[in-house]
């Protein structure tokens, strides 16, 4: 899952707090942000200067359930 | 309120001339007024993640009193204030982003090293935390006594500065002293107001604590040189309480607690206040023991002697002759200023060193008991139960519970 273009980043970095495993983000370049971490919230909301990174970037719940908390933030293409 | 804003404007561009921390006005739903921030988005943003979640505590304080304080766990700064007009929140002011030293920079990058975070993104990262403007935390404060000043036309003291995310029962203090010359009279009148018992120590030190730092004391690491700073501070308190009257093993064993304390603070906040009851509780002590005082000087000299040698033999003849008097003379002036005769009073304080050294320390009862100078540890116990009520054993088992 990506996240979505039009996502409000704080907001979406808030949710994720609210949920039950860790999530993660994942680019090409093998980074690997787990944003449950306040520094990985900080260098994932500086990404939004770099929207090819943060927008071509996978978002990964490591609890399935965790997928429709998140669900409004994200976009399968 | 065009007239504050206005006001605002010209602190804005002044601050400007001389550093790159932006000041921004922002409505009551957080819409931009007026900003010189370089990129503001990102500076929202930042100051949306982390423990502050967002400004939303800062219009949740009734009636804003003075500015608040942010820091977040990377060491990002923002002072926020707001205008009132007719009692309702009109508008927000933002001072900040800012890292009120280099050091968390540093600990930024050594963390970031830790992550698993390729060289593009690292340096992407750290070219936008490199933007943030880099200031003295005197200096913030000083620009935040100036926010308030263009908002209320009223002067403010950084004591009365709010950290939202403390106690809102706990007042707090900033731990900062004046350079130079100045420090030294400041410290000089603070500690004047220790020695003399003074209660209105806490209103004097807002008058008289202000601006810039006690020298460096810690490279770059801000939380130990504040924590430096207030034991430094700690050390001359306990030296003025005792010039003051508090007897000299209660003021070191206050020096003691409130230095254990500063070192296992985690935060600015917790130093400034633990800064802060340390003080008040020194100047206190030396009240109650200046108003107990019609104990003549020779006398408080002698129970000051005891306090200080309490591992040693004492007796009547010893401390009499100190003072130049005779055993018998000794004992009865004594008892008549102390309402209690010497060996019982030596006593009752060989048993409050007992409970301190059951409280804190390792040794055994006996060791306690040979330390203090009793005969035996069963006169010791005794003794000990007599006064606390239980067994030294009994006491150390309870404490260490608690």
């Amino acid at each position: 899952m990506h996240i979505r273009e039009d996502a409000n980043i704080a907001y979406f970095l808030r949710t994720v707090n609210r949920c039950a495993g860790e999530v993660l983000f994942c680019t090409q370049e093998q980074d690997q942000l787990n944003l449950k971490s306040v520094l990985s919230q900080f260098i994932f909301a500086t990404l939004t200067k770099e929207p090819d990174i943060l927008f071509g970037g996978t978002i990964v719940c490591k609890q399935p359930q965790d997928l429709a908390v998140l669900e409004e933030f994200l976009t399968e293409k | 309120m065009e007239e504050i804003s206005g006001r605002v404007a010209l602190l804005r561009e002044m601050i400007s001339s001389v550093s790159s921390i932006p000041l921004t006005e922002m409505d009551m739903n957080f819409q931009v007024v007026a900003t010189n921030a370089p990129d503001f988005e990102m500076s929202t943003l930042f100051f949306s993640i982390d423990d502050m979640k967002n400004p939303q505590p800062v219009i949740e304080i009734p009636d804003l009193s003075a500015p608040a304080i942010f820091t977040n766990s990377l060491g990002i700064s923002w002072l926020t204030d707001i205008a009132y007009k007719d009692g309702q929140a009109e508008r927000i002011y933002l001072l900040g982003p800012v890292f009120l030293d280099g050091y968390s920079i540093n600990q930024i990058e050594t963390r970031l090293n830790q992550e698993q975070v390729s060289i593009p993104v690292k340096q992407h990262f750290m070219s936008i935390i490199k933007q943030l403007p880099i200031m003295t935390m005197s200096r913030f404060f000083e620009y935040g006594v100036m926010l308030r000043c263009a908002i209320t036309g009223n002067k403010v003291s950084t004591n009365d500065f709010i950290y939202p995310y403390l106690k809102p029962d706990v007042p707090e203090d900033v731990v900062i002293c004046d350079s130079g010359n100045s420090a030294y009279l400041v410290e000089q009148q603070l500690l004047k107001l220790i020695e003399e018992g003074n209660l209105a120590h806490a209103e004097a030190r807002k008058r008289l604590v202000f601006s810039a730092e006690v020298g460096r004391l810690a490279d770059g690491d801000n939380l130990r040189q504040a924590k430096n700073t207030v034991i430094v501070n700690i050390t001359l308190s306990a030296a003025a309480a005792v010039r003051g009257g508090l007897s000299a093993d209660i003021a070191y064993y206050l020096r003691s607690e409130y230095i254990r304390r500063i070192e296992n603070a985690e935060n600015l906040a917790k130093v400034t206040e633990i800064n802060r009851a340390m003080m008040d509780d020194y100047v206190r002590r030396v009240h109650r023991a200046r108003e107990a005082n019609s104990v003549s000087p020779q006398i408080r000299d002698t129970c000051e002697y005891i306090s200080l040698h309490l591992e040693e033999k004492l007796d009547i003849h010893l401390l009499a002759s100190r003072l130049g008097y005779t055993d018998y003379y000794f004992s009865k002036r004594f008892k008549k200023e102390m309402g209690i005769g010497v060996r019982e009073y030596i006593s009752k304080k060989r048993i409050e060193q007992a409970k301190l050294l059951l409280r804190s320390g390792n040794d055994d009862i006996q060791t306690i008991s040979d330390r203090l100078c009793f005969s035996s540890q069963s006169y010791f116990g005794d003794l000990f139960r007599k006064e606390v009520g239980m067994t030294p054993g009994e006491y150390r088992a309870v404490n260490v519970e608690k």
